[in-house]
């Protein structure tokens, strides 16, 4: 019967049809994460030395920040010390050393600066960045992170117990009270400073604060620094996320320091200040518990 | 009509009215473990995303990457034992410091994709936070697969219907009238339809449920224990439990009519009569599976969509029933017996097409927030060619009523106009169905698009558009200057929003200002936020508020400490 036959053919066409539908499903069985570009992100571009280098000799540390954009950064802040330009703070593998050196920036943003290793072993080297914050979305300070080597054995140093009381240049830094400190609570630590003949030290600014407080996490070499300000100084802050931890001084010999520890542990404080012109380096140990 | 008749569909048409109008919007993430641009000190052991409702982790992506792109999970994702609105994906132990993207994706009970994104960083140095590129995964219901399968599922189910209805209630008497004719053909055919209802429904379950998984149509062990895992599929497959009962009474009412006799026995009404319930019912199926169950008001909407649906069923297969009866009829017969069944079903197809059009317009004017939202969204776009295919149908339909219709009827007396009316009447009918198949594609298009939410309508009174990107601009209202900072302006992250107010170079200070953010080109729940005075005259405040990408009305309501409230509406538009 003709018409019936063309009913089948419609039937047999509706069936390829659903038939066909069905061709084409991708073959895997499972369901398919996506796959994730990588980021654009800072990072450092050729960071010299690349290879090891020798303890006691000038050694250039160079190297250009790239941009998510790929392009070199080369727009940093000029102003408002101590937030500018590049620092970097150089720690020992150890945690027994840390140093903390300004960089020369030059064009198309290559910044390069002596440094001399005292030691050998792996130094932590903390490139601690304020772009000029062109654009609403460049964040206003990063800090990136390598490592250099210097040649010869390395003998770690066991990082002393806490003592309240340490010297450098002979000058007398003594922590007052009994400090107790936590994890992620901010806290300040009262530190006294008397000179030769138990004078009362005299602080001079030196890159924007009276003392800069370098915190060093023994093991994962984690870093956290706050500043002791002077009296009208307006760019100097210590801000972490929702805490102000700002440092203070309440006359001469006497240092309020902002500690804000982000896990518990043992922390290396080293102290830098400016006094009689000289540059004073005071390494404490503290603990942090949980 | 008697006022009881008037009486019980006023009643019904209130009951409508009243039934629950609560709108179905799609997955909304309400909580997430980190929170977005956390920095913690230590990785966590696990993500942990709570959304507003129970979504599917057989359906659900959580994927966690570093910097470089690297999957950092370590199983599957599962539902919390403490809350099954969360959502688990286990991580990699002692994660290094460094940001981390979380990308996820979920499926709403209504069976829409939803997805988003955020970051978060393990510390204490984590470094700077990077420009992570967001993935998205197409969230579309209409790939073609979906189309033809959606499409051939509403033919088979529709034309079954519709030929049922032509077979046991409009053809019937012909056998009776006109000797040697027999509507073996039509039965044939319904049960051609059915079975094509019949397979095509599961199949298209498989194709959503594959595409909704992200799984092959062919990973069928896979899939089907999914079918049940979302509101959606539960419906189709009630859609197909439904109509399979229906098959089997319609089969059943076939089998045991009679309509060589005038009067039907009791075995026969009955059957008859469940047979056309079952059918009411399968007409409800897609409406409660579909958008008219989320559009308010739920009972007015559903009531349309379910006359939509009987009308369309009625014209489709009654016209497919009427070319099969053409095509399987005796030259002899034909006239005759067309002469009986035409004008039946002219009656009841006018009828169908008025309904099809006013519950059409219903469901627009339902489902439409604004006028232009008929041409400037691609649902609005359906409804335009539906409606279009449907002018052609009535244009091809009007030549039958008009012209083969009286000639048929004349044809009683006047037998030579018989068969030059029959052919038309077969190149009309058939270019008809063609022309209602059509319109069921694009059906099948308009029900896998969402209808824009009311939010759409907010459009229309911006004062400005802004984004994507970092937001800075400038409007003025009222007498007042606002201006309106955005940053980083991005879905799925923590934004800045800023509003200086200033009236006559001065800042207004110590006003109440709330903002409230509408998606506008999806169905999303509405939030407000009070933003707090930071500086003189700014207002301020940091949400993840612009939690998908799209289009979102910013509207912020402010009311000065002197002088009248006012509010201000800006279109934003925000990029992964």
């Amino acid at each position: 019967m003709r018409p019936m036959r063309r009913l089948s053919t419609v039937i047999l066409g509706l069936t390829a049809l659903v038939g066909l539908a069905a061709c084409g499903g991708s073959g895997s069985g499972a369901v398919s994460v996506p796959k994730v570009a990588p980021a654009g992100t800072y990072r450092l571009q050729n960071f010299q030395p690349a290879a090891p280098v020798v303890a006691g000799r000038p050694t250039v540390l160079s190297f250009t920040i790239q941009q998510p954009s790929g392009q070199p950064l080369s727009a940093y802040r000029k102003c408002c010390e101590p937030h500018a330009g590049v620092d970097l703070i150089i720690v020992r593998a150890d945690d027994s050393h840390v140093q903390y050196d300004d960089s020369d920036i030059g064009s198309g943003g290559h910044v390069s600066q002596p440094v001399v290793f005292p030691t050998p072993g792996r130094y932590r080297v903390v490139v601690d960045a304020y772009p000029a914050h062109t654009t609403p979305d460049q964040p206003l300070n990063f800090q990136l992170f390598t490592w250099v080597t210097v040649k010869g054995a390395y003998h770690p140093r066991p990082v002393p117990a806490y003592t309240p009381t340490v010297t450098s240049g002979g000058y007398r830094f003594q922590i007052q009270g009994h400090p107790s400190l936590k994890a992620i609570q901010a806290t300040f630590l009262t530190i006294r400073v008397t000179g030769p003949g138990g004078r009362l030290a005299v602080f001079e600014s030196w890159r924007g604060a009276l003392a800069h407080a370098i915190f060093i996490h023994q093991g994962s070499l984690d870093y956290f620094h706050t500043h002791v300000c002077s009296p009208g100084a307006s760019y100097c802050t210590s801000v972490l996320g929702a805490a102000r931890v700002t440092g203070s001084s309440s006359g001469p010999g006497v240092l309020h320091v902002g500690v804000l520890l982000p896990e518990p542990g043992t922390w290396r404080l080293f102290l830098l200040t400016h006094i009689g012109g000289r540059y004073l380096t005071a390494p404490f140990t503290l603990k942090a518990s949980a | 009509m008697s006022l009881r008749v008037w009486i019980v569909g006023g009643a019904a048409l209130g009951a409508c009215l009243v039934l629950p109008s609560a709108a179905i919007a799609h997955a909304y993430l309400v909580k997430t473990v980190p929170a977005a641009s956390q920095e913690l000190n230590s990785s966590p052991p696990n993500i942990q995303l709570t959304y507003d409702e129970a979504v599917e982790p057989r359906f659900a992506i959580i994927s966690v990457t570093n910097a470089q792109g690297q999957q950092e999970t370590t199983g599957p994702v599962h539902r919390s034992s403490a809350n099954p609105d969360t959502l688990l994906v286990p991580l990699r132990p002692h994660l290094p410091e460094g940001w981390y993207l979380i990308y996820w994706r979920a499926i709403s009970v209504d069976g829409h994709p939803v997805q988003g994104a955020f970051t978060y960083a393990v510390g204490p140095n984590p470094g700077p936070a990077p420009q992570f590129r967001v993935p998205s995964i197409s969230a579309t219901a209409t790939t073609p697969q979906l189309l033809i399968t959606r499409w051939l599922m509403f033919v088979g189910v529709m034309g079954a219907i519709g030929l049922f209805v032509l077979r046991v209630l409009i053809a019937r008497p012909v056998v009776r009238r006109v000797a040697g004719v027999s509507l073996r053909a039509v039965t044939i055919a319904f049960v051609s339809a059915s079975l094509l209802g019949l397979v095509a429904t599961p199949v298209y379950l498989d194709f959503s449920t594959a595409n909704d998984s992200l799984r092959s149509v062919f990973d069928v062990g896979a899939l089907v224990p999914l079918f049940g895992a979302t509101a959606f599929g539960r419906a189709i497959l009630k859609l197909e439990l439904c109509f399979a009962l229906f098959c089997l009474a319609a089969w059943i009412a076939i089998w045991v009519e009679r309509p060589e006799r005038e009067r039907r026995s009791v075995a026969e009404l009955g059957a008859t009569l469940g047979a056309l319930l079952a059918a009411a019912a399968v007409l409800v199926v897609p409406g409660a599976a579909g958008h008219a169950a989320q559009t308010a008001p739920r009972g007015l909407t559903l009531a349309f969509d379910w006359l939509h649906m009987a009308a369309g069923s009625l014209w489709l297969g009654g016209l497919g029933g009427l070319l099969v009866l053409w095509l399987a009829l005796g030259q002899r017969e034909r006239v005759p017996a067309l002469s009986v069944v035409v004008p039946r079903f002219s009656a009841v197809a006018f009828a169908s097409v008025l309904v099809l059009a006013g519950s059409g317009i219903g469901e627009a004017v339902d489902h439409l927030p604004a006028l232009d939202a008929l041409w400037l969204t691609g649902y609005g776009q359906a409804i335009l060619v539906k409606s279009g295919l449907l002018a052609v149908a009535l244009l091809i339909a009007s030549g039958n009523l008009l012209r083969s219709r009286p000639r048929l009827l004349a044809a009683v007396q006047r037998p030579e106009l018989g068969a030059p009316a029959a052919g038309l009447l077969r190149r009309l009918v058939s270019g008809e169905v063609v022309v209602v198949t059509g319109i069921v594609f694009a059906a099948a298009v308009l029900s896998s698009l969402a209808p824009p939410p009311p939010a759409f309508a907010l459009q229309n009174s911006a004062l400005a558009r802004v984004g994507p990107g970092t937001v800075a601009r400038t409007v003025n209202r009222a007498g007042y200057r606002l201006e309106l900072l955005v940053s980083p302006n991005r879905a799925a992250a923590p934004d800045s929003f800023a509003l200086r107010i200033t009236r006559d170079g001065q800042p207004v200070r110590g006003a109440n200002v709330t903002l409230t953010f509408d998606m506008t080109t999806m169905q999303m729940p509405q939030q407000e936020y009070q933003l707090a005075e930071t500086r003189p005259g700014v207002y301020t405040r940091a949400a993840p508020a612009l939690v998908m990408v799209g289009e979102w009305g910013l509207t912020f309501q402010i009311a000065p400490r002197s002088g009248p409230p006012f509010s201000a509406l800006i279109l934003d538009q925000a990029n992964g």
